[in-house]
């Protein structure tokens, strides 16, 4: 396969595209507001193609090594059950479907961890901690966001 | 068959006015723009008799292009009750189409008003902190409506119905094809957090500057599809997030003059009404949206719905992510320094 222009530069170039081309010379208000829409879903795209991989990988690790920790320290049996159904259904491949399948696994993991937590003096804010860097990735995946049609 | 057929709408429609109100000649049907979640059309007509009238049609996208889920009976049936409660300055609904056969949809008349959103005025330079009054005027309007006064399912109690919305957030994780540990982390920190009671009252849903009609005769409220019986609080925890992913917010710079507003009309206190419980509400209030919003998304990924404005709903999730954990934050540190 060719892999360059990578699928991040397509991407970023359709959005620059629909953004400097196509939205100017649009009048009908409804089909305006679905390019501006699909404007920002091709920039998000793009963001994401480049990076949800090793975005995902790396934040696996870290939603085990927090579900591991809750597990031992309180026995909460959903996480460790959770925790068991990740190791059974992971795969080390690097087809997007198997690393979001494993970012799932993880997740609920993580998920049931942080609700086992709730107010632990030292579990709660790391787990706290972890989902604020969840949303750091999505505020980079986004910049600049608007909501086409309401402002 | 669906609203979206422009060129077939028409006919329909006098085909339906005939046999049920009258005969009507459709002069010109539009799809509006602003609704997010349902199709709208500009219907201008002539009855047989001579006099014109322009409605709004209020219907459902297709299923596959659903972008937000909510009940056209249920909505109906309250449009119908507001019709008699002046206090709710709101345009009147005057027919339903509930044969789905017709435009693939129910639908709902509603009259036309003349205005724009209060949001396209405030884009146009109407006084922020002039309309703080008539803002929570509005507000207080809705949430002084008893649950009697309105055919929506009323709670067992205040408890009863905050455990209701929590666990909805817990439904969403549970149900949800990918693991959701953010919702997960935010349901928790409801449970464990909830505020002092407020009596239950209605709750319009989606009350923000886009929902509301500018009009030369005052403020309209519209789009009632997600109202229920509730805490008042979540109307105004719900417009907080909402202002803050689109701007302007009352809210802010305005902050105590905005809340002692609202008190001051609600006659609620300042145990119940204060920017602690203001941030709890801002994330607990937009379940009703989230959840649609995920389930569009969670359909998309089954390959059962497609379209620009259900992956859009991939854009929204992170704004509300960001709003929540903001919210949490500042209500933690509230709650750190009075606990000295």
């Amino acid at each position: 396969m060719l892999a360059q222009p990578t699928t991040q530069q397509i991407l970023t170039d359709l959005a620059r595209e629909v953004r400097d081309e196509l939205m100017p010379r649009i009048d009908d208000p409804a089909i305006s507001v679905n390019l501006e829409m699909m404007e920002q879903l091709l920039t998000a795209a793009a963001m994401r193609a480049g990076h949800e991989i090793a975005w995902m990988a790396d934040e696996v690790r870290e939603m085990i090594a927090y579900a591991t920790d809750v597990s031992e320290t309180l026995g909460h049996g959903p996480t460790s059950g959770a925790l068991g159904a990740y190791e059974v259904g992971r795969s080390d491949s690097l087809h997007l479907d198997d690393q979001v399948n494993n970012y799932s696994l993880a997740g609920e993991a993580f998920g049931l961890a942080l609700e086992a937590a709730g107010d632990d003096g030292t579990l709660g804010p790391r787990g706290a901690a972890l989902i604020r860097a969840r949303r750091d990735t999505e505020l980079e995946i986004r910049p600049g966001f608007y909501f086409p049609g309401r402002s | 068959m669906s609203m979206l057929e422009v060129e077939a709408m028409p006919a329909k429609l006098e085909t339906w006015l005939a046999a049920n109100v009258a005969p009507a000649t459709v002069d010109s049907y539009a799809v509006m723009t602003g609704g997010f979640s349902r199709v709208m059309a500009r219907v201008d007509l002539t009855w047989a008799e001579g006099t014109s009238e322009t409605f709004v049609l209020r219907g459902d996208p297709p299923p596959e292009l659903a972008t937000l889920d909510s009940d056209r009976d249920a909505e109906w049936g309250l449009l119908s009750a507001l019709a008699g409660i002046e206090e709710i300055p709101t345009p009147q609904a005057r027919w339903y189409i509930d044969d789905e056969s017709l435009f693939g949809t129910r639908a709902i008349l509603i009259d036309f008003i003349e205005g724009g959103s209060l949001q396209a005025s405030f884009d146009a330079g109407l006084d922020q902190s002039a309309s703080i009054e008539p803002f929570t005027d509005l507000l207080a309007a809705v949430s002084s409506i008893e649950p009697h006064r309105v055919p929506l399912p009323t709670p067992e109690s205040w408890d009863a119905h905050m455990d209701a919305l929590v666990q909805r957030w817990r439904n969403v994780a549970e149900r949800h094809g990918e693991s959701l540990p953010f919702v997960r982390y935010i349901a928790s920190w409801l449970a464990r957090r909830k505020p002092a009671p407020a009596p239950l009252r209605l709750v319009h849903g989606d009350f923000q500057q886009g929902n509301i009609v500018d009009t030369p005769d005052g403020w309209q409220m519209v789009d009632w599809e997600f109202s229920r019986i509730g805490d008042p609080r979540e109307d105004l925890g719900y417009y907080a997030a909402y202002s803050a992913a689109v701007p302007p917010s009352l809210l802010h710079p305005h902050l105590d003059t905005f809340l002692d507003a609202v008190r001051s009309k609600t006659g609620l206190s300042e145990e119940q009404v204060n920017p602690v419980t203001l941030g709890y509400f801002k994330v607990l209030s937009t379940i009703g949206t989230l959840d649609s919003l995920y389930a569009g998304l969670d359909g998309m990924a089954r390959g059962e719905r497609h379209g620009v404005a259900v992956a859009y709903n991939s854009q929204l999730i992170p704004v509300g992510n960001d709003q929540f954990v903001n919210a949490i934050d500042g209500l933690e540190a509230a709650l750190a320094t009075a606990e000295g």
